[in-house]
This record gives C-alpha cells, structure tokens and sequence, in this order.
C-alpha cells in the first residue's frame, strides 16, 4: 500500500519549488522578520489614522452642516480656524500663582470664541453659544487626535523605530474609543440633549425645583432653600446651554458673606472598567474634574476657612460622559438626590447654612 | 492673526494628502492578485493537469478554496468595518413630561429645544381655562434620556 504523500513529499516539479519556497521564506523571516513585523504593524496604524481623519472630517462636516441654518459663511471659516487655535498655558518654573494665570488665559480664550461667534450670529443666544462652542470643541479633540497620532506615525516610520511603533500601537485602541466617544457626541451637542457629565448638575436642578433663582460669577446660578431647619445653598452652572460654569469663583464670592458649616459636591465621574454605570461613590474632597482652577479656589475656601468637603460621583464611562444621558445615568441622578438629602440632615444641625454645588455641563438642563 | 491661522489650516489641509491614501487601492490589489491565485490553483487541481495524484489534487482544491474564501472574508470585513464606521448613528432620545397639576405623565421622542425643566406640550388631561396664555397648561420637561439605557456593548 502507498501511504498518501503531502505537498512536497513528492518529488515531483512542485514539491521541488515548494521546497526552495520554504526555505526562501525562512531565510526573508530571518533577515527582515522585524521589518516585515514593522510594515503590518504600521498598516495597522496607517488603518486607524484613516478613521481618525474619516472621523474628523464627518464632525467638521457635520457641525457646518447644523450651522448651515444660520445663513453665515463665517462661521465655517471660524471653525476651520479654530481647530488651530492654540491656547499657551502659563510659565510654571515659579509655580507660585501659576493657577491665577492659567484661569485668566483659559477665561480668555473662551471669551475670545464666545465673542467671536456672537460677532458672526448676533441674533443668536447665549445657550446656543454654549451649544456651538461644545460642538466645536468635539471637533477640535478629533482633529487633535488626528493630528497627534499622525505626528507619531510619521515620525516612527522616519525613524523606523520599533519600540515608537509598539508604543504607539498599544495606546491606539484607547484613542480610537476615545475619538468614537467625542464623535458620539456631535448628536448631544447640536440638539441641546442632556449629556452624562450633567449629572451632578441635574441633581442641583432637581433640589433646585422651587426656590428663586440668582445668577452668580460667570455662567452660575444658584437658590437658597430651608430644609428642617437648614439653609441650603443650592448652586449649579446656569442652564440650558452646555456651560460648566465657574462654581470656584461663585463659592468664593458667597463666602464672603455667608460662613458654610459644609460643602457637599455632585459630580459625574469617570468609572473603571467593569464598575457600573450610575453607580454611587461617597467620599471627601473636591469633587471637580477639569483643568484644576476651579477645584483650587473651592480647596483654598474650604482649608481657610476650615469647612469639610463632602462628594459624591457618579460613574460613567468617557463615552456616556459625553454623549447623551443613559436611563442608568439617570437612575444614578435619582439614587444620588435622595442619598444626598438623607446625608445633609445627617451631617449638620438645625441653623447650620450648608453649600451644595452640582458641577458637571448643564447643557440641556434648566434650572 | 486670523489671516496666520486661515494660512495655518490651509498648510494642514495640503498635508492629508499624505500616502495613506494610497493604502486602500494596494489592499485591494494584492486581494484581485490573492483570488487569481485560488483560482489557478482550483483550476489545476480540478482538471488534474495530466496526473492521477488524487492526493494532490485535493490539495489544491482546498488550498485554493481557502484563498478564495479568506478573501470574500477579507473584503467583507473590510464593507462591515467602512459600514460600521460611516452608518447613521440611530439614537432615540426620549423627553419625559409631567404636568404639575394632575401628575400626568408623558414620554416623546426628543425635539430639538426641549431642556430638562423646560415647557413642554399642553396636558391633555386639565381642562383649558378661559384667558390662558399657554404657559399655564403645559407640562414640564422632568427628565430626557437615551433610550436603551446602555450603549457600551460594542466594545
Ligand atoms: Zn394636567
């Protein structure tokens, strides 16, 4: 009996060529093994950053397209040159004040667009503003991924260095579901929807229900209610356009006058992996995410004049941050009302004036 | 200034011309060359070229069946993903309404311009009083949402 032959085995003209095919190729791995390595794996990048500029563009298109209903030519190019607007944070060799500084320039710039779209769109107001500003901000990060990715790309494959190529292939699923997260975003901003990072402001909404409303400091509103006995103060960004308002000049100027036996924060917060959406976490210190100016000025209130802080967040993902507010989102806001009544009652005694800020984008969300 | 910055994007703009547009087209020519090569080997084991090694001849009928079908694969994945990428992002957005007077309660899809706290329609449970100026009888907007509740599962 013949036992069955494989390709090769044989030695007929094909497993002739077979064979000086084998051992080419194990020659081509071992001399250019890392090469070829570096070629796939640079596709594999060249792939992502395609969707990163595909991503990009459809936010730029978009956004023009949903500004197209404002009849101004302008605003295109504003927006084409703003995702090249630059802002310069301040000198910190002499860290002293540096936090001052960097408030000013960032007031500055957001005054510089704000200004610059009311200029373009007169008619147009001030939530819209807001709304325009957020939606060109997405486009700004898309374009920055896009530009910073490409940045390394082309300098990994100048340089042919394989540790840049690994590295910058190992933090490209992380950037891609970040990008994806800000392009999810684009439906939240245009139409005004409540985003996740609003959560801690619609907790402040709801304990807001009722009382007067007072504006305060830039882009902030905030109520004074009597609940068993305590004065509470009940402070958020003024809604419903997507401001984040400026809380840490707001409890600044309300300290002033009036001395908190506490403060407690809401804010949303970014989840693990694997922790659940709108779940609740207690816990002390300022609840504040952003650039840090304004968690600053509420710890240097609170440490002068020796008042604790008390937080709560709100878990979410980057993606549910920014997009529009989850039922399980919502479900966290509703937990986290009633858990901070209980803990107001709980922590202070009748006379005491307590400070409540909910910080987070009001976009969408009144007061 | 702007004028820098409208030179500045005009730069960027010229730069995406960069070479990775040239990627999709090669990726698309070594599949046209891949399927070619399936297919000869098909042909060849199919026809026999003139020996009566069965063993062989069923080798390049798989192999080239192999080729053939890892490339519909290829270029599958490859529609799925540009599909994925590009397909309207369908999201329903929900408005809740409750009216403050009878506690009615309403669920919509969202229109642009309604906020949490904000008015939303007539109820159409509380009779219409004489002399309304329309803001007494409507709802208000308590909550919006996405509908679904979740939207992680993709990754
Ligand atoms: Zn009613």
């Amino acid at each position: 009996m013949q036992t069955p032959l494989f390709l090769g085995q044989d030695n007929t003209d094909i497993g002739y060529i077979i064979n000086v095919l084998y051992i080419a190729m194990f020659l081509v791995l071992v001399f250019w093994g890392e090469k070829i390595q570096t070629r796939i794996r640079l596709r594999d990048i060249e792939y992502a950053l395609e969707r990163l500029r595909l991503m990009r563009d459809e936010s730029v298109k978009f956004t023009k397209e949903k500004l197209k209903k404002y009849g101004r030519e302008e605003i295109n190019r504003f927006l084409d040159n703003y995702l090249e607007f630059v802002t310069i944070p301040p000198v910190d060799m002499d860290p002293a004040g540096v936090v001052w500084k960097l408030d000013h320039i960032v007031k500055t710039a957001e005054d510089r667009v704000r200004g610059e779209i009311k200029q373009i769109i007169p008619d147009l107001d001030e939530s819209h503003v807001l709304n325009i500003m957020n939606l060109f901000e997405a486009s700004y990060a898309l374009n920055y991924y896009y530009k910073v990715v490409r940045h390394y790309y082309i300098l990994s494959k100048k340089t042919s260095s394989y540790i840049l190529i690994i590295q910058l292939q190992a933090i490209l699923p992380q950037v891609m579901m970040e990008a994806e997260a800000y392009l999810g975003a684009l439906q939240a901003f245009s139409s005004g929807q409540p985003i996740g990072d609003g959560a801690g402001a619609l907790v402040a909404a709801r304990l807001m229900r009722g009382g007067e409303i007072f504006d305060i400091e830039r882009d902030n509103v905030y109520t004074v209610k009597n609940i068993q006995g305590r004065r509470i103060y009940f402070m958020k960004a003024k809604g419903p356009g997507g401001a984040v308002g400026t809380p840490g000049d707001a409890l600044m100027k309300l300290s002033e006058k009036e001395s908190f036996k506490m403060i407690f924060m809401v804010d949303a917060g970014l989840k693990l992996e694997g922790e659940k959406t709108g779940s609740i976490a207690e816990g002390v210190g300022a609840i504040i995410g952003g650039i840090g100016t304004e968690k600053y000025k509420i710890e240097e209130v609170a440490t002068k004049k020796a008042i604790p802080l008390y937080g709560m967040i709100i878990k979410m993902s980057l993606k549910e941050a920014i997009t529009p507010m989850t039922k399980d989102v919502l479900n966290g806001v509703e937990e986290a009302h009633q858990l901070l009544l209980k803990r107001i009652v709980e922590k202070s005694s009748e006379g005491d004036t307590v400070m409540v800020i909910g910080v987070g984008n009001t976009m969408g969300i009144a007061q | 200034m702007v004028t820098l910055w409208a030179s500045l994007s005009r730069r960027v703009s010229a730069l995406e011309k960069s070479p990775v547009s040239l990627l999709v087209p090669f990726y698309f020519f070594l599949l046209g060359l891949l399927i070619l090569f399936s297919l000869i080997l098909l042909v060849q084991g199919v026809t026999g070229t003139g020996r009566n090694d069965s063993v062989t001849n069923m080798l390049f009928i798989m192999t080239g069946l192999t080729g053939l079908v890892s490339t519909f694969y290829m270029i599958r994945r490859y529609q799925l993903s540009m599909q994925k990428m590009l397909k309207e992002r369908k999201i329903v957005v929900l408005t809740v309404e409750e009216c403050s007077k009878c506690s009615y309660k309403a669920v919509r899809p969202f229109r642009e311009g309604d906020y949490v706290y904000g008015y939303g329609e007539e109820c159409p449970r509380c009779p219409k009083s004489l002399g309304d100026t329309g803001v007494e009888n409507r709802m208000v907007i308590t909550a919006i949402y996405l509908e679904g509740g979740r939207q992680e599962e993709r990754y």
